[in-house]
């Protein structure tokens, strides 16, 4: 029995073959094709079996379609014979008629192709990010919980104790479990590496109905002890361990220390909580007595059938309310949030896609409007030759065929690079697009007939158009559906133009946004230490060591280390409460800070600015005063128009009070766009924590410090692995990856829009002009100056245009309204921005009827006279 | 059969695959067995077209297979060649042979 995560051969490739054999014999052939491509595929690898089948599909074509016409043959019915022959002398007149005029076909097709191609693309993307089901079985009854905290954070994780009472107390929700995401583990081995690993409560894979696929899932047991000896590997991680997955159940293998025993491997498909999750770990149920105030659970449920999201929130509420009454100073306040997973996960991309879609359509919509324009114009020109085969005996349903088989021809030949065009996008869109992009490795072409159909109707529809065009007194008539078509494609133009500038904008002014640190000429290395060979008062004897070897490197003007690094996404982002001695306990949960390491040299290696008081210094020790450095966020909330320094404080977590000794600039630690929140600095020397990063800024190129940094890190321990060596730019640069994605890909869609309006104000503008031939040629004959001549081609263009532009700004303030929420430090009708667009549209699409305007002028009165 | 007379060379070569394969010709493994002997690509769609041809002329007989769960139930179709089939090539054996009987061709030599 096939199963859902055995290989399939190219779907598109297969379907064009099934599509192109006739019945009798389809499935046989592509049964036989399959079978082999496996064979290839197990004996050459999957590029070259994907490559193969391609292959063999396109050498198939011409037999099958042999095959297909043998068919026809082998039916006796005449009637259908013939007409089946009509209709290919249709196609065949049809493409000779095309290859007679490739200029037009090529314009034709090309721009149905940039319509589609762009469309099917995005199409597919949108269809795998936000519309298709979660590939779990069962997907929409599966929910997203979160706590809901007082400050009006709707979507704060959950402590411990509150998932498991909530497990416990609900009785609309079939079964609750937690997760933490990203957890830093490290592999011990011969040649350690960090792992990615989600600890879970063993609930995870009942709750998501995927079992493993080799072993057993995880059982309550299993969380019992305080310190759990089993594991769950993924598909990769046991292919890379132990060459397969089944050969991994039973093993042991060292996770930051601790030997766990392979319980089971998840099927290759499995991606909770993300795709690159290498490890999960049991959750001890002794997690329960923890802290309420420490939040970092990720959970999700199971609705039984008949239970909507709406129940599940008011029974959830009824638990949160009830822990408010008996924990009020950890509760007080907190609420919870349920939501679909599916828009859990979908979330914050939504909306950008969605804008996408949109603008692609409107691409599409310039396409159609383009192509129509096209056949509109060859029409008139082809008056002559339909004239001629009325007069020979074909009827007008005979033309009318004629035109619909041609129309169906280019959109064919358009659809089919489109499609094919797309379908390469979307493999490069694989590894271009940010990885943040949920559910990326789910895209794939979706949309083949999707593709296929709007070109034929687009292309069908103005036939008939064309055809009455013709047969009617057509001309004023053609000439003002062209300017009208014109008019709009310039409004959607500008339209697409102005959200793409309101885009790039707005990603210039996140980029001018200062992060509060210097991230030029810095590189950053993380090391986790073993918390079995290293006691946590050893822990910043190390650093010190490490930092005192990478000093001593030529070109290197400052170290430090720090952990989490600001931008960085690092886990440990907790938020903590506060408590400021000598003032009563702040509103319980309410003001939160973050709290990060530092060592002495932070500051200065990360280009933090100290305003007041001192940094850390090595006389900072565990057996020194404890203390502590804030930034000015924090000096401003807590401290307004007085001096932080010498004030204790302590975070709710921590029972050491610790002096403030300096206050430091603030610094985005978070995100670009966000306030800036308040952060609470201690000393790794005073507070061990066996993760840190060391931050080197230094005069030489980033490749040779980061070779230094690995090397001074070995010269104290060679078994540490060094991980996550990057530049401070590079980090912050990804913090931005969503915006750039998002003007490029709407910049993208503008530049086809704007392409494709600019051939199509250049084809109407000629067909004017080749149209208005007789009467240009009796105006200059009656001594019209170039300068009359030229106004009136232009003075048309010029009102098609104005026309477009104005329609444009009021689309493109709509659209504004509806991109608003992507935009920073940009108003959404940016004067300049406005203005600037405006300018370009006109400018270019001025060039476009110039151009044709022009042959305007070389109109020989004499010929244009005799010509009529 | 005006043209049926005489096997076309890419017939003659499907009509001899199915024959070697005796019992185990199926699209995918006489494509193979062409192949592999003459070192040439073959596209399964070119080789159904003959082997279909050749059905029609009654050279090749059609047995299907059990259901294969695999196919989504569907039976697997073999080609055996028939009697009719096996002279046909005999005949063609013959045709050749007869046509280059005592014949003796020049070939310039090559240093």
């Amino acid at each position: 029995m096939a199963t859902r995560s055995d290989p399939i051969p190219p779907r598109i490739a297969r379907r064009l073959l099934a599509a192109l054999l006739p019945e009798r014999n389809r499935w046989a052939v592509v049964d036989e094709l399959d079978a082999e491509w496996r064979l290839v595929r197990a004996r050459s690898g999957s590029e070259w079996a994907r490559w193969w089948y391609w292959r063999q599909v396109v050498t198939s074509a011409p037999a099958a379609w042999q095959m297909r016409r043998r068919d026809r043959t082998r039916v006796r019915d005449l009637a259908s014979a013939l007409r089946f022959g009509a209709i290919a002398a249709d196609v065949r007149l049809a493409a000779r008629s095309v290859v007679a005029r490739p200029g037009f076909a090529a314009a034709a097709i090309l721009t149905t192709a940039v319509g589609i191609g762009a469309n099917v693309a995005t199409f597919s993307i949108v269809d795998a990010v936000v519309f298709r089901q979660l590939p779990y079985p069962h997907a929409s009854s599966l929910v997203r919980v979160w706590s809901a905290n007082p400050r009006g954070i709707l979507r704060n994780a959950v402590s411990p104790p509150d998932y498991f009472d909530m497990r416990d107390s609900s009785h609309e929700i079939d079964a609750l479990a937690a997760f933490t995401q990203g957890d830093a583990m490290t592999l011990r081995a011969a040649e350690p590496r960090r792992l990615a690993g989600s600890t879970v409560t063993p609930e995870m894979f009942a709750v998501l109905e995927i079992p493993p696929a080799f072993g057993r899932a995880l059982l309550p047991e299993d969380a019992a002890p305080a310190q759990p000896v089993v594991a769950i590997v993924s598909d990769a991680f046991a292919r890379g361990q132990f060459g397969s997955p089944g050969a991994a159940v039973g093993q042991t293998i060292v996770i930051d220390d601790a030997p766990r025993t392979i319980v089971g491997v998840m099927p290759a498909t499995f991606a909770f909580p993300s795709r690159d999750t290498d490890v999960w770990l049991p959750m001890p149920a002794a997690r329960r007595q923890l802290s309420r105030s420490a939040h970092y659970l990720g959970v999700i449920g199971r609705l039984p059938a008949g239970v909507t999201v709406e129940r599940a929130r008011e029974s959830l509420r009824a638990v949160a309310s009830r822990l408010e009454r008996e924990h009020s100073d950890t509760n007080k306040g907190w609420s919870v949030t349920v939501v679909p997973l599916q828009e859990a996960v979908v979330g914050d991309m939504r909306r950008p896609l969605l804008v996408a879609f949109g603008a692609v359509g409107c691409v599409l919509l310039i396409a159609c409007a383009n192509v129509a324009n096209l056949l509109l114009a060859r029409g008139s020109r082809r008056r002559g030759e339909f004239a001629v085969r009325a007069a020979l005996g074909a009827t007008r349903a005979h033309i009318f065929r004629q035109q619909i088989v041609e129309s169906g021809v280019i959109a064919i030949a358009g659809g089919t690079i489109g499609v094919l065009a797309a379908s390469w996008v979307v493999s490069v869109a694989a590894v271009v697009l940010p990885a943040s992009l949920p559910r990326l490795d789910e895209i794939h072409i979706t949309a083949l007939l999707s593709g296929w159909l709007p070109a034929w109707r687009a292309t069908r529809s103005d036939s008939r158009e064309t055809l009455r065009a013709q047969t009617a007194p057509y001309r004023a008539r053609g000439r003002r559906t062209g300017g009208a078509l014109v008019a709009a494609e310039i409004a959607v133009t500008l339209a697409l133009l102005v959200t793409a500038c309101l885009l790039v904008k707005s990603l210039i002014s996140l980029r001018g946004v200062d992060p509060g640190f210097d991230a030029d000429r810095v590189v950053l290395a993380e090391v986790n230490l073993s918390q079995r060979r290293y006691a946590p008062d050893r822990w910043s004897a190390i650093y010190d060591q490490v930092i005192d070897g990478l000093s001593a490197l030529p070109g290197v003007r400052a170290v430090g280390a720090g952990a989490p690094l600001p931008l960085s996404g690092q886990p440990g982002l907790l938020r903590f409460g506060l408590v400021i001695d000598g003032r009563p306990p702040l509103a319980a949960q309410v003001d939160r800070i973050y709290l990060r390491w530092a060592t002495p040299g932070y500051f200065t290696a990360m280009g933090i600015p100290v305003h007041q008081g001192r940094a850390f210094s090595r006389d900072d020790r565990a057996d020194s005063l404890p203390v502590a450095i804030v930034d000015e966020a924090f000096a401003a909330r807590h401290f307004p128009g007085e001096n932080a320094l010498g004030h204790r404080v302590r975070a709710t977590s921590d029972s050491t009070w610790r002096e403030i000794v300096g206050v430091v600039g603030t610094v985005r630690q978070t995100s670009l766009d966000g306030d800036a929140e308040p952060h609470l600095y201690v000393a790794a020397a005073q507070f061990p924590t066996p993760a840190i990063t060391f931050v080197v800024r230094g005069d030489g190129d980033p490749a040779s410090l980061a070779a230094g940094l690995r090397a001074a890190v070995h010269s104290v321990d060679p078994a540490e692995p060094v991980f996550n060596v990057r530049t401070l730019r590079d980090v912050v640069s990804d913090a931005t990856t969503p915006q750039r994605f998002n003007a490029a890909i709407i910049a993208l869609f503008a530049g086809c829009a704007g392409f494709l309006t600019v051939l199509g104000i250049y084809g109407v503008t000629s067909r004017w002009v080749s149209d208005s031939t007789r009467e240009l040629g009796v105006r200059i004959a009656l001594g019209a100056g170039h300068g009359q001549i030229l106004r009136t081609i232009v003075g048309r263009g010029l009102r098609v245009i104005a026309v477009g532009v104005v329609t444009g700004l009021v689309l493109a303030i709509a659209a504004g309204r509806l991109i608003a929420t992507l935009l920073f430090g940009v108003s959404q009708t940016d004067p300049m921005v406005m203005a600037g667009a405006t300018a370009l549209v006109v400018v270019v699409t001025l060039i476009a009827t110039l151009i044709p305007a022009q042959r305007a002028l070389s109109v020989d009165p004499a010929i244009s006279l005799r010509a009529s | 059969m005006p043209r049926g007379d005489y096997l076309g060379e890419f017939e003659e070569i499907v009509l001899l695959a199915v024959a070697r394969l005796d019992g185990e010709a199926y699209g995918m493994t006489i494509r193979r067995e062409i192949e592999e002997r003459t070192g040439r690509g073959v596209s399964i769609g070119a080789v159904y077209a003959t082997v279909e041809r050749l059905e029609d002329k009654g050279l090749v007989a059609v047995g299907e297979g059990d259901a294969d769960p695999s196919r989504d139930g569907r039976a697997r179709r073999f080609f055996t060649v028939t009697p009719a089939g096996a002279s046909a090539l005999d005949a063609a054996e013959a045709l050749r042979a007869s046509l280059r009987r005592g014949l003796r061709l020049r070939r310039s030599s090559r240093g």
